[in-house]
């Protein structure tokens, strides 16, 4: 394909044609990733890192019966290539039978061949410091200190295998992620995209800049249980630790899931859908996975009843389903994982849900979040970059950051309005969330 | 000296950069795995490219490339200089290095055992063995791995330093788990975080014993499903080998890293309560707690020769009897402190990316005290084992752990098994309360293989060299309500 961003799909397919041509092993797949990617980092308004880099990555995975090896290089010389299909073919000949492995996956439909943008893999140095120079120059006019990164990659994946499998994508993302500190204070705002022109450099600094300086001589406040809204930010990052522990195929084939022995229960509330949907434009999207198969759309929560986990084809051969197109990769031991989340949105405005709260906590963003108990669905994090205080239906003051210890299907049973604009934020489009009784367990000192 | 390094400093210099530095890197892995008598993988991968870092206008610049044709290195080179002067649009400061002697060394790997000594069959043997052992006991998941990676790699600097290195890393480790009615518990040897991985060959492997501790972990993986959760509530805590190294890790190592606390990860992973103006009179412990970064540690995961600039590893201070006294630096953030020279702290995650100042080997230095002696004298406490959960803010003040296995301590003996224990605290409150380290005899250098920080994302391997530990009067059982 002349037109290709990076490498096309007769380029990408057939490099992998040739390790399929020199393996000797019984089955055998090649995953091909070409990836070119810039980033650039600011901090204390002024670009400390300017990145670029570019790669191919030639994965081979071989079977033979039930014994598999894997390989991977970025020598693209028929050397190198063929010298990764002997070794992944050698190293599945001294392996031990694995009576899980279900053989590779047959050829089906080809997967719909996805295009990048052609503005995102131009957005280049220039590009990428022109949207800092514009959050720095807010933050200087505001008397704040900008930091943060803007990046642009491309990426073309392909996957063919020895029963006919045949699969090529291309894929874009640009980011621009910043944190505007002030003397006592701190506020976030991001952008993901496909497409690097929707980035408005200006405007996402000045929602930082703003979170910024109302949160400016924070009040501490006791942790314990508190009505609280989640900024899409925060409600993205909870419900991807969600799904992290529930709906990987490979955790409820294991009994590790907390919704093990609960599909088509009702586990949280009604006005919480959530499903994985790898071609909404919405998103970032994925037309297939690292085995080829196509990502199917999976409805996980249908308005509080658990309905599906996500698997690749071992999974699906562990559970009796058929794969949905979730495999993380040759050679990974963590199982099927969704990775274009959407949850339902709901009528309310972040400014309604403020006005609907009595007392309590608004939250920007997590830090560090982390599972503290998958099979309860027990999660931690830190707050930061913006929590603030309501009173009486009005934001009053920031307050100093607290911890989280909770239940995310608990959480997810007391959400009391579902936000109507919803964001995509690392890979979840999420909307914010009005939660009661959200238990924070410690603070901290700033 | 190598010949791609030193055409792409010579093409940086060209294309206008003050100052430009290259590495080549070749590293090989090989990992295998069995998870529940099956080989579930066995993995093998090569992987090689140019990383050249310039100085242009008085800003950094960096560009990586896997194919490392002349052509291809010059575009590279030059690509890095374009890179430095579209940053540079936004500087006031030019940046400075502090002084480094230009070295031109050759260091091979250490190793008594060389790993390719031992086939991958007798690997997959040795594995099957200790997941025979573990699924004996019982436990729904069984799962052991050893890893092997080799790097070669090749520096070169427009101020003459032209250094290869030679880098051995080995490891493994086990794991148990087991599950019933919504409840996973999982046991780990010798650590949960990579088990155990150093600069060493194979013996690294031999002495760390698996099979001896296959059904042991497999075993208390069991028991820990009728053990009770953890009591909710304060008491002293014992905090042991991986989990103390953990603990030192998140509340130590990463708020000393400089380019931290300059704030250029602020955005990211957060900056440091260990500001410039504490640099010497804080008390960030109690005065039985001293602190070293030690890159010279024979076999340590954070151990090398140079670092990413061709700085020699050091030894240095970072607590000293309760106080702090030093950073992890490079060259840059040294000469911006005023410092003389750079401690050595930086490190890249191959050569796709650029150093940036990471963890060597951060140890709490052996007090005076048997660890049996420490237990021996705590009236109620928790001795707790191997890490299941971190979390700490984003100054690396408020931390959380959970653990795999908690053992309760009554009048000095241990008595039984808790599920799923937890901690918190505020970092110097609670190694302000620290009074009692457990001497040489128990200390062991533990690697960390999966340190994450910067953007793109970088992985480092550290190492921490600690005992055992005990902090008095220390939250527990945070998971539930008190």
């Amino acid at each position: 394909m002349s037109d290709a961003l990076i490498m096309g799909r007769d380029e990408a397919l057939g490099m992998c044609e040739r390790v399929l041509a020199a393996s000797t092993a019984e089955q055998t797949e090649v995953n091909l990733i070409a990836g070119r990617s810039g980033l650039t980092r600011f901090a204390n308004n002024h670009i400390h890192q300017n990145v670029a880099e570019a790669n191919v990555e030639v994965m081979v995975r071989a079977a033979v019966g039930s014994r598999v090896g894997v390989a991977s290089t970025n020598d693209t010389s028929e050397a190198g290539l063929a010298d990764v299909a002997a070794r992944a073919a050698l190293l599945a000949s001294l392996s031990t039978p694995d009576d899980l492995f279900p053989g590779l996956p047959e050829a089906g439909e080809e997967p719909p061949a996805l295009r990048g943008s052609p503005a995102t893999a131009a957005f280049g140095p220039a590009e990428r410091a022109g949207a800092v120079r514009a959050c720095i120059a807010v933050a200087r006019e505001r008397g704040q200190v900008a930091s943060g990164a803007c990046s642009a990659s491309v990426a073309a994946h392909a996957v063919a295998n020895s029963l006919g499998v045949r699969a090529w994508q291309e894929s874009t993302r640009a980011n621009l992620r910043m944190v505007f500190t002030g003397a006592d204070s701190s506020g976030f705002a991001e952008v993901t995209t496909a497409d690097a022109r929707t980035i408005d450099a200006a405007s996402l600094a000045s929602v930082a800049g703003d979170k910024c300086a109302r949160a400016a001589a924070p009040t501490a406040v006791e942790p314990g249980r508190w009505d609280v809204i989640l900024e899409p930010a925060a409600s993205a990052n909870l419900l991807s630790f969600l799904a992290m522990s529930a709906f990987n195929g490979l955790a409820c084939a294991e009994g590790r899931s907390p919704l093990c022995g609960r599909m088509g229960e009702r586990v949280c509330g009604e006005n919480i859908s959530l499903h994985d949907d790898g071609l909404d434009p919405r998103g970032l999207p994925v037309a297939f996975d690292s085995e080829g198969v196509p990502r199917r759309r999976v409805e996980l929560l249908v308005e509080g009843v658990a309905a599906n986990v996500v698997h690749d084809s071992r999974t699906a051969a562990m559970s009796g389903a058929r794969s949905t197109g979730h495999a993380s990769g040759p050679g990974s031991s963590s199982g099927p994982t969704p990775g274009n989340l959407f949850m339902g949105t709901g009528a309310a405005s972040v400014a309604e849900m403020i006005a609907a709260t009595e007392r309590g906590l608004l939250v920007t963003r997590f830090h560090y979040a982390n599972l503290v108990d998958p099979a309860r669905a027990i999660f931690t994090a830190m707050t930061r970059d913006g929590t603030f205080l309501i009173e009486g239906g009005e934001i009053v003051v920031g307050v100093r950051n607290l911890r989280v210890t909770e239940n995310m299907l608990e959480a997810l049973d007391r959400v009391a309005m579902v936000g109507r604009d919803a964001t995509l934020a690392q890979g979840v489009f999420a909307p914010p969330l009005l939660v009661r009784d959200f238990r924070f367990s410690g603070a901290t000192e700033f | 000296m190598d010949r791609v390094t030193r055409a792409a400093v010579d093409a940086a210099v060209a294309a206008g950069a003050s100052y430009a530095d290259a590495r080549f890197i070749e590293t090989r892995t090989e990992r295998v795995r069995v998870k529940n008598g099956a080989g579930e993988a066995l993995v093998a991968n090569t992987d090689r490219g140019l990383g050249v870092r310039v100085i242009a206008d008085g800003a950094w610049g960096f560009a990586g490339t896997s194919e490392t044709g002349d052509d291809t290195v010059r575009d590279a080179a030059r690509r890095a200089v374009d890179l430095a002067r579209a940053a540079a649009t936004t500087v006031d400061e030019p940046v400075r290095l502090a002084p480094v002697e230009p070295i031109v060394d050759e260091v091979p790997a250490r190793f008594d055992i060389d790993p390719d000594d031992v086939p991958i069959e007798g690997r997959l043997a040795l594995l099957m063995e200790c997941d025979r052992l573990m699924r004996a006991e019982g436990v729904g998941i069984a799962t052991g791995y050893v890893s092997v990676l080799r790097r070669r790699q090749h520096f070169a600097s427009s101020e003459g330093a032209a250094i290869l290195i030679e880098r051995i890393e080995t490891g493994g480790g086990l794991a148990a788990m087991a599950v019933a009615d919504g409840c996973a518990c999982r046991r780990s040897w010798p650590s949960s975080h990579g088990g155990q991985v150093m600069t060493r060959g194979w013996e690294v492997i031999d002495e760390i014993a698996l099979p001896e501790h296959a059904a042991r972990i497999a075993a208390e993986a069991r028991q820990l499903l009728d053990a009770p959760c953890c009591p909710s509530g304060t008491m002293d805590v014992i905090l042991a080998g991986g989990q103390l190294a953990l603990q030192l890790h998140e509340s130590c190592g990463h708020p000393i890293e400089l380019d931290r606390v300059l704030g250029t990860e602020a955005s990211y992973a957060g900056m440091s309560f260990l500001t410039p103006e504490k640099l010497g009179s804080f008390r960030y412990g109690s005065e039985i707690v001293n602190i070293t970064a030690d890159a010279t540690l024979p076999g340590g995961l954070g151990s090398f020769p140079y670092d990413d600039e061709g700085v020699p590893a050091q030894r240095s201070w970072i607590v000293r009897e309760g106080i702090f006294t030093g950073y992890l630096t490079s060259r840059e953030t040294a000469a911006r402190l005023g410092l003389p020279a750079s401690n050595g702290c930086m490190r890249a995650d191959g050569w796709a990316r650029l150093p940036l100042i990471r963890m060597t080997n951060v140890n709490l230095e052996p007090g005076d005290t048997s660890r049996e002696e420490i237990i021996a004298t705590t009236e109620r406490g928790i001795l707790l084992e191997d890490n299941l959960s971190w979390s700490i803010d984003d100054r690396r003040l408020n931390f959380q752990f959970g653990c795999e296995c908690g053992r309760l301590i009554e009048d000095g003996e241990l008595t039984h098994l808790v599920r799923h224990p937890t901690y918190t605290g505020i970092t110097p409150e609670f190694w302000g309360a620290c009074d009692a380290i457990a001497d040489r005899e128990s200390w062991r250098v533990w690697g960390i293989p999966n340190c994450g920080k910067g953007e793109p994302g970088q992985t480092a391997h550290v190492g921490h060299g600690v005992s055992a530990a005990r902090f008095r009067n220390v939250r527990v059982g945070v998971v539930e309500d008190e």
